[in-house]
């Protein structure tokens, strides 16, 4: 095995060592109630952003301040969620199985919109204020609120669709089943 | 969930709860036998993704049962009226 496959299957081993950790955090925060609360939480974060970049005088130094202060409660949100979400939404695929792979695809795909639909509305915005001496620094900052949004949208999303943990789920592999199912007919889909 | 494009979504029902306690494994173990996370052991269980060819034959090779003994399109009636069944007919 080559160096590069060989520091390539430690990452990998890494990656899901770090995912298995994770799934056990918040045991108690793994609810679909919990789960949903924290993201209502998260959503007005990256609004605000945007919203204080439309609004806010940038000729004026303490803005920046603002704009950081709401960006350093954003992170945390996002970190909680990617724990709560086992961080399947931004996981590399090579970590994934074929129902994560299928879930991530169709969350990149919600990303990817909204990401191309911000990007258009600011276009618009830049077209309809090009006179405005500080568009270039609201742009920028704008730019960074709607990457942010987009980049946390599938993790959120999962977030909201995830259902209770199941505790069968999280039971060690290791040892032998201690509980054994008695449905006798098959499940139906 | 079916990976049908359109038309009438069409359920694939299979015994793998069942197959699974009958060899008294957890979720946890079948799913490293077949390299899948045992929360994707659990949705296929629930019916909430259908396997691919792949995976399907994974899960079928740990039980050493054909594929239409653990998936199919028809509801499976239960083990146990089955065996009784045919201790009736014999």
């Amino acid at each position: 095995m080559s160096r590069m496959h060989q520091a390539w299957a430690e990452a990998l081993q890494r990656g899901e060592q770090r995912r298995h950790r994770m799934a056990q955090r918040l045991p108690s925060w793994r609810t679909r109630p919990r789960r949903r609360a924290l993201v209502a939480l998260w959503l007005p974060v990256p609004l605000a952003l945007i919203v204080l970049t439309l609004t806010l005088d940038w000729d004026n130094p303490v803005t920046s301040l603002v704009y950081l202060a709401v960006l350093a409660v954003w992170y945390p949100f996002w970190l909680v969620l990617r724990v709560l979400t086992t961080a399947s939404a931004e996981a590399i695929v090579a970590l994934l199985d074929e129902r994560e792979v299928e879930v991530r695809n169709r969350l990149s795909f919600v990303s990817l919109s909204v990401l191309s639909t911000a990007n258009l509305l600011i276009v618009f915005y830049l077209i309809f204020n090009h006179d405005d001496p500080l568009i270039a620094i609201r742009t920028a900052y704008l730019l960074i609120a709607c990457i942010l949004l987009a980049a946390s949208v599938p993790t959120a999303l999962l977030a909201w669709r995830m259902p209770d943990d199941d505790p069968e789920d999280l039971e060690n592999p290791d040892r032998p089943a201690d509980r054994a199912g008695n449905d006798e007919g098959g499940i139906s889909a | 969930m079916s990976p049908i494009r359109r038309g009438e979504d069409q359920p694939i029902h299979n015994r793998l709860r069942v197959l699974r306690a009958e060899h008294g494994m957890s979720r946890g173990q079948l799913a490293q036998a077949v390299e899948v996370n045992p929360q994707t052991i659990g949705a296929l269980e629930r019916g909430d993704h259908y396997p691919s060819l792949d995976l399907a034959f994974r899960l079928c090779e740990v039980f050493g049962l054909p594929v239409e003994a653990v998936f199919n399109r028809e509801p499976f009636a239960p083990l146990s009226n089955q065996i009784y069944h045919q201790g009736e007919q014999s």
